[in-house]
């Protein structure tokens, strides 16, 4: 677990190193799991509103799967990997603020069935490599001002 | 999602006076203007084009501010530069973000206990920062004093937007301050007398979601012609006190929104930052739309294309509401 500047990034799952959606592989299933981390989240704020493209529906890694409204953002979500988009969060879809309550738990956002996951597991953060990360990111919104 | 439509008002339980769109249309050219000034990170499917560091918002004390006020916190302070943190002057940190692209700022902060924001310690370079750099300049000026007034009639800025509070219960309860209405029509009348031009903004419901003092707010920038006006409505903010709060119901401000349309008809009215997210701002964008306002900041998904389907075509600002280059 990585806490820089109090942002808690857990390492038992990996980063998009842009976008800032962890995946976590489902061991039972192999899916993946998708949610939002600690410092994305503080650059968005109060989550308010989150769409997300029908179940079924084929993602492709850094194109939209939905989008999200909140206090200091209004964008897309990011795939973070390629796959069949197979559960939503329909609690979440409910009531978004649930991902800012629970970022790692109850707040996980999809499930994608991955097509593509050795090669784009790669291109993620993870063990290690998660710390340093943290703290350029950290350099990087507050230079940006959205933290 | 809970129902949006509070107190079980759907958005077609009001009517909307055809008068409204026709004002419009005898006043202005059938265009509408979407802003996206830099506060805020916004990219929708109709709209990717927004660059963050093309009008910054600075704020002169960080995060702090002496009223504290019961929707705010300082929360929105949060979000800007804060020059307390850089090493420098006001004008080199505008300098520092034109080097960066940088074509305007929204001078803001929080402010003292007389509800001024801080901007008479800035004025010199403010006024370089205008005439060296050529950078549009916007401030928050909170309850400006004559003093300030008068200062800012020197520096050449593109606005002073100033909230409008008409009701005492709300400056001293929401505020906490000390004043009257009758200071900020003061204010606004010294702002007209040095020629400083004013983009009010009225905060639909921001006594804790009541509306209240909006009407002698409408009144009092009425005497006064602005360059424009911003409405906004209460967006209750986690950590305030007004987490809770309900907004307006819709019927309210559409009532609200067709009242400023009919009583400044040649005035450009704008739909500013602040709202209810969700499928509430998608109602109430198309309600700005519907009863002719002329711009929109941070537009719903779809309101782009809805402004298109009443014939208006829409141009894009990064920047606050009004700002053009």
């Amino acid at each position: 677990m990585t806490d820089s500047g109090n942002f808690h990034i857990p390492n038992d799952r990996y980063y998009d190193p842009v976008n800032h959606l962890w995946a976590r592989v489902d061991s039972a299933t192999g899916r993946i799991v998708v949610g939002l981390d600690a410092l994305g989240l503080s650059a968005l704020g109060d989550l308010v509103y989150v769409t997300l493209q029908p179940v079924g529906t084929p993602v492709r890694r850094g194109e939209p799967v939905g989008t999200l409204e909140a206090a200091k953002m209004t964008g897309d979500l990011i795939a973070p990997v390629s796959g069949i988009l197979i559960g939503r969060n329909e609690l979440v879809l409910r009531d978004p603020s649930l991902v800012n309550r629970d970022p790692y738990e109850g707040g996980w956002i999809a499930s994608i069935d991955p097509t593509s996951w050795p090669k784009e597991s790669a291109e993620l953060i993870a063990g290690d490599a998660i710390p340093g990360w943290v703290k350029a990111e950290v350099e990087r919104y507050q230079a940006q001002g959205w933290i | 999602m809970a129902d949006p439509f509070i107190d079980g008002t759907p958005p077609s339980s009001f009517r909307i006076d055809p008068k409204c769109f026709e004002i419009r249309r005898a006043h202005f050219p059938d265009q509408i203007v979407f802003h996206a000034p830099g506060l805020k990170r916004y990219k929708t499917s109709e709209y990717s084009g927004q660059n963050s560091a093309e009008f910054v918002s600075i704020s002169l004390t960080g995060a702090s501010c002496a009223l504290s006020c019961e929707h705010c916190k300082m929360a929105v302070l949060k979000g800007m530069t804060a020059l307390p943190q850089f090493d420098g002057s006001l004008f080199e940190l505008c300098a520092a973000l034109a080097d960066r692209g940088a074509r305007g700022v929204l001078v803001s902060g929080g402010s003292d206990k007389r509800g001024r924001v801080p901007l008479l310690n800035h004025i010199h370079d403010l006024i370089r920062v205008r005439r060296e750099l050529g950078m549009k300049i916007r401030v928050h000026p909170g309850l400006p004093d004559a003093e300030t007034c008068r200062a800012l009639g020197d520096i050449d800025i593109d606005g002073a937007m100033m909230d409008v509070i008409g009701h005492q219960d709300t400056i001293r309860e929401v505020y906490h301050l000390d004043a009257s209405p009758e200071e900020y029509q003061a204010a606004l009348a010294l702002l007209e007398r040095y020629q400083v031009p004013t983009v009010p903004h009225i905060i639909l419901g921001l006594h804790f979601g009541r509306m209240l003092g909006e009407w002698g707010a409408l009144e009092m920038i009425a005497a006064h012609p602005p360059k424009l006006l911003v409405l906004v409505v209460l967006m209750p903010l986690t950590g305030t006190p007004m987490a809770l709060a309900r907004p307006p119901r819709m019927d309210q401000i559409a009532d609200f929104f067709q009242l400023t349309r009919k009583e400044l008809p040649a005035t450009p009215v704008m739909l500013g930052c602040a709202r209810p997210l969700g499928d509430l701002k998608v109602a109430i964008d198309r309600l700005a739309i519907d009863v002719g306002f002329n711009g929109i900041a941070y537009p719903a998904e779809g309101i782009v294309e809805y402004a298109r389907m009443q014939s208006l075509e829409p141009h894009f600002v990064n920047a606050c509401c009004g700002v053009t280059w």
